[in-house]
């Protein structure tokens, strides 16, 4: 492999001028992309101490560590923080904003200020947000149902209002990159020659730019709910509380996706990199991915088969589900392919891929499973919904995430991670994720509802595994921040290409000067092309 | 200009056309011919205003994906609200 | 006035970009209203008689005088733009300001109508002497709806009509490109796109005229 840029030390986007004014003035995409990335790690773990104590306060039937009160203001928290503060934006606008250039060989994304002004109003939206969630918090849950939550004495505006804001951080970011992927692709680069990544994130802010909106005006109102009650949901008034929840799940299932869409883009990078294969079908999961975000948008009605809804319509959304199902086992079909055969070598960032597959699969067949109208009747709103849509949200977004982080942490920081603290975190990640989410399969399966603090005797030794799994879950997350961070100064230095990928974002420096490409990129070779291509030191292949 | 012109007195014919048909007892066709009226109308703001008719592959595209989520949106919402029980448009 | 930015290749390139991403943003703020449009097709199959009562009571004439000065304003932005791009820029400069003049008129009458229906007590949620007087159940729903969508609706020529006034000034001082005027322009039409569907639902649909 020929190196395509020389290596100037000092001259990469962290260099140059070190003032936090520079930061916060910047227009260059890979230092917001880090500023994203840093706070939504941050609300990682805000979300995640939420979640322990949580967990925590079920060990033990009734009361243990905190009232029904502060219960259910602490799962809304736990749910408002890690949806929309943490998983909406960590991967799109996080490693989106970095990679998205350097995939398409630009110097930047198309409109440079209005990508800092989505960071800008990202943290406006989150302080508002937390704003409410710790003075007086609302115990509606990341939902905001009404009627309830047009009654609830809790401080339900300011979380609402907070939501709205972060909705435009989402909408401004999806549109600067759908602009970015039409606009700024280097010459010669063909929509089927984009890397999978950069069809994930264009699939991802398509969803961010129509369905966004239609949250926004439903918080909209609801807040007037809450404020003047104008009964716009209100039986009494004429109104249907159910038209409320068509409108939430129009963007909140296709939301799903822009959880999952960026994460699959992850996945497919890592699985051709560390294979060291192009992918089975390129075409194939390109068309999935268009294929999850139109189709994503017609599932919605899965989420109300208890609300009264016409039978003819739980029906037709159930089927549609399923299509979404198919294009993922494409997906994970092709991922797999790509895998076989592959010299693989085996760290950090593919065993995490290999943890998304094994929960993303039980996830998703889960899911089938739930959008099944008839099962769906017993299991709706008990630990069986929670367990699988945490498979698919901790499960996929999650390990994806931590795959992104490990395998670009060179390109990113310019230092290598310490391998076996990677692996090791992995492993315990994948154990701990299993502890904890396994038993609420089973919970829910005997009639555990989702929101209760309390629950009988019998159930207590699930809940009791459960909390030790995420104990478990904690530790690793915790341990894998402090390696990290010791790696930014203690790291061995990482060369331009230490996976000796193919992919794009690697023929420029590692950490990449201010413009990306000094010249212009070298993208000729494909960007899954490993023809020829064994690394000097040859891959640690499986026997 | 000269389409601008054209374009922009048929908008205003078709105002006074739709304001005249409402004044009519049109019955249950009343929605469905004002409807009509508006949709022709927003089509030529956005073909001639909005200049669709020369744009490039990308922008129709949007212009179109706009269109297209509100036909999901009613569409298949359509099936919950017509075909409810309780709201009584299906014979019980 | 500066060149085109550092990371574009060209001026054409980034004036393209700019022009799709507002194509992308309009179609975003298209979905801001669905919410609102399908509230109200479903509220107006529970209530049919409801709504067309309170359509009937809504005032016609001022909606379709409405109407046509939002239409005039963008026949008037796109002629602006026209000659802008054909190196005119005063008259584009009189047919821009223009525009905003009749977005203000727009604005007046909005807002006159917005005083008779709190006159005749009908205020936003059912309240108000109107709806104590023996409404129709599911009138509240409907002027609740009517308020909401009109007032968003005149948020939205608020902030476009502000956005063409800095642009007219702009023309006037001669710093205005015509790709930048156009950003405004298709701005106002979709805001016009979205009262061409108001007033017939809000104005015209009320059955036959007593
Ligand atoms: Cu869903």
């Amino acid at each position: 492999m020929t190196p395509t840029t020389e290596r100037h030390a000092g001259e990469s986007y962290l260099g140059g001028e070190r003032t936090l004014r520079s930061w916060l003035t910047t227009r260059d995409h890979k230092r917001i992309g880090l500023m994203f990335l840093i706070a939504t790690s941050l609300f990682l773990f805000v979300g995640g101490l939420f979640a322990l104590l949580l967990r925590l306060e079920l060990l033990a039937p009734r009361e243990t560590l905190m009232g029904p009160m502060t219960y259910n203001r602490m799962f809304t928290a736990h749910g408002v923080v890690m949806v929309w503060l943490f998983m909406i934006p960590a991967i799109p606008s996080g490693f989106g904003n970095f990679l998205l250039p350097l995939m398409i060989g630009a110097n930047d994304v198309a409109f440079p200020r209005l990508n800092l002004a989505s960071f800008y109003i990202y943290v406006a939206g989150a302080v508002v947000a937390l704003f409410g969630l710790f003075m007086g918090g609302a115990d509606t849950g990341w939902t905001f149902y009404v009627p309830y939550s047009a009654q609830t004495a809790t401080a339900v505006v300011p979380v609402l209002i907070g939501v709205f804001i972060l909705g435009w951080s989402s909408i401004v970011t999806g549109v600067n990159f759908i602009a970015t992927v039409h606009t700024m692709r280097a010459k010669g680069l063909q929509w089927m020659q984009m890397p999978l990544f950069v069809w994930a994130i264009y699939g991802t802010s398509v969803i961010q730019v129509l369905a966004t909106p239609v949250l926004g005006l439903v918080l909209l109102l609801i807040g007037m709910e809450h404020l003047f009650d104008w009964g716009i949901f209100d039986p009494r008034r004429g109104g249907d509380p159910v038209i409320f929840q068509h409108l939430f799940w129009f963007y909140s299932h296709p939301a799903v996706y822009i959880m999952v869409l960026p994460a699959m883009g992850v996945i497919s990078e890592v699985v051709c990199a560390f294979s060291r294969k192009n992918p089975l079908s390129y075409q194939a999961i390109v068309i999935a991915t268009v294929g999850i975000t139109f189709f994503g948008f017609l599932a919605w009605g899965h989420h109300m088969f208890t609300a009264g809804m016409s039978t003819f319509a739980a029906g037709s959304f159930g089927i549609l589900s399923m299509v979404v199902a198919i294009f993922s086992a494409i997906k994970v079909f092709t991922w797999t392919g790509t895998l076989y055969q592959g010299s693989i070598s085996l760290k950090a960032p593919l065993l995490y891929v290999l943890a998304f597959l094994f929960l993303f699969v039980f996830g998703g067949m889960t899911g089938v499973a739930v959008a099944t109208m008839s099962l769906d009747v017993h299991w709706h709103d008990t630990y069986f919904v929670v367990a699988h849509f945490h498979f698919i949200m901790v499960g996929g977004t999650l390990t994806a995430f931590l795959a992104a982080v490990h395998y670009w942490f060179p390109k990113v920081t310019g230092r290598n991670y310490p391998e076996t603290w990677g692996v090791a975190m992995a492993v315990l990640v994948f154990i701990g994720f299993n502890v904890t989410f396994v038993p609420q399969f089973l919970l829910g399966n005997l009639g555990m509802p989702r929101r209760y603090y309390d629950y009988p005797e019998s159930m207590q030794w699930l809940h009791v595994i459960s909390t030790g799994g995420s104990w478990l879950l904690g530790i690793a997350l915790l341990t894998t921040v402090l390696y990290l961070a010791w790696s930014l100064r203690h790291g061995a230095v990482a060369t331009d290409n230490p996976w000796h990928s193919a992919g794009f974002e690697w023929r420029t420096a590692s950490p990449p000067p201010p413009y990306n490409f000094p010249g212009s990129p070298a993208l000729h070779r494909g960007a899954y092309d490993y023809t020829g291509q064994e690394p000097p030191e040859g891959p640690a292949a499986l026997p | 200009m000269r389409t601008y012109a054209i374009t922009g007195a048929a908008l205003l014919a078709l105002t006074l056309l739709s304001y005249g048909v409402s004044r009519l007892d049109l019955g249950g066709a009343e929605m469905p011919v004002a409807m009509a009226i508006a949709t022709v109308k927003v089509g030529l703001v956005a073909v001639y205003f909005m200049h669709l008719r020369h744009a490039p592959a990308g922008e129709r595209l949007f212009a179109l994906s706009g269109l297209v989520m509100y036909v999901v949106l009613f569409g298949i919402a359509a099936t919950d609200v017509f075909l409810r029980r309780t709201t009584g448009f299906l014979p019980q | 006035m500066a060149e085109h930015a550092a990371h574009f290749e060209s001026l054409a390139r980034q004036q393209t970009a700019a022009r799709f991403a507002m194509w992308v943003f309009l179609a975003s703020e298209l979905l801001l209203f669905a919410g609102l449009f399908f509230l109200y097709m479903c509220y107006r199959l529970y209530w049919p008689a409801a709504f067309a009562s309170g359509v009937g009571h809504n005032h016609a004439l001022l909606g379709t005088v409405n109407t046509i000065v939002l239409i005039t304003a963008s026949i008037t932005v796109a002629m602006g733009l026209r000659k802008l791009q054909h190196g005119a820029p005063r008259a584009a400069f009189r047919l821009v300001a223009t525009t905003v003049l009749l977005a203000g008129l727009f604005l007046v009458v909005k807002l006159t109508e917005y005083g008779v229906h709190i006159d005749e007590g009908i205020l936003p949620g059912g309240r108000g002497r109107y709806f104590a007087e023996g409404a129709l159940p599911g009138e509240a729903a409907f002027f609740t709806l009517y308020w909401l969508t009109t007032g968003l609706h005149a948020i939205h020529v608020t902030v476009g009509a502000g956005v063409l006034l800095v642009m007219a000034w702009r023309i006037r001082r001669g710093t205005l490109r015509a790709a930048q005027l156009e950003l405004g322009a298709l701005y106002w039409h979709l805001v016009d796109a979205i009262w061409i569907f108001l007033w017939p639902l809000y104005y015209l649909t009320g059955g036959a005229p007593k």
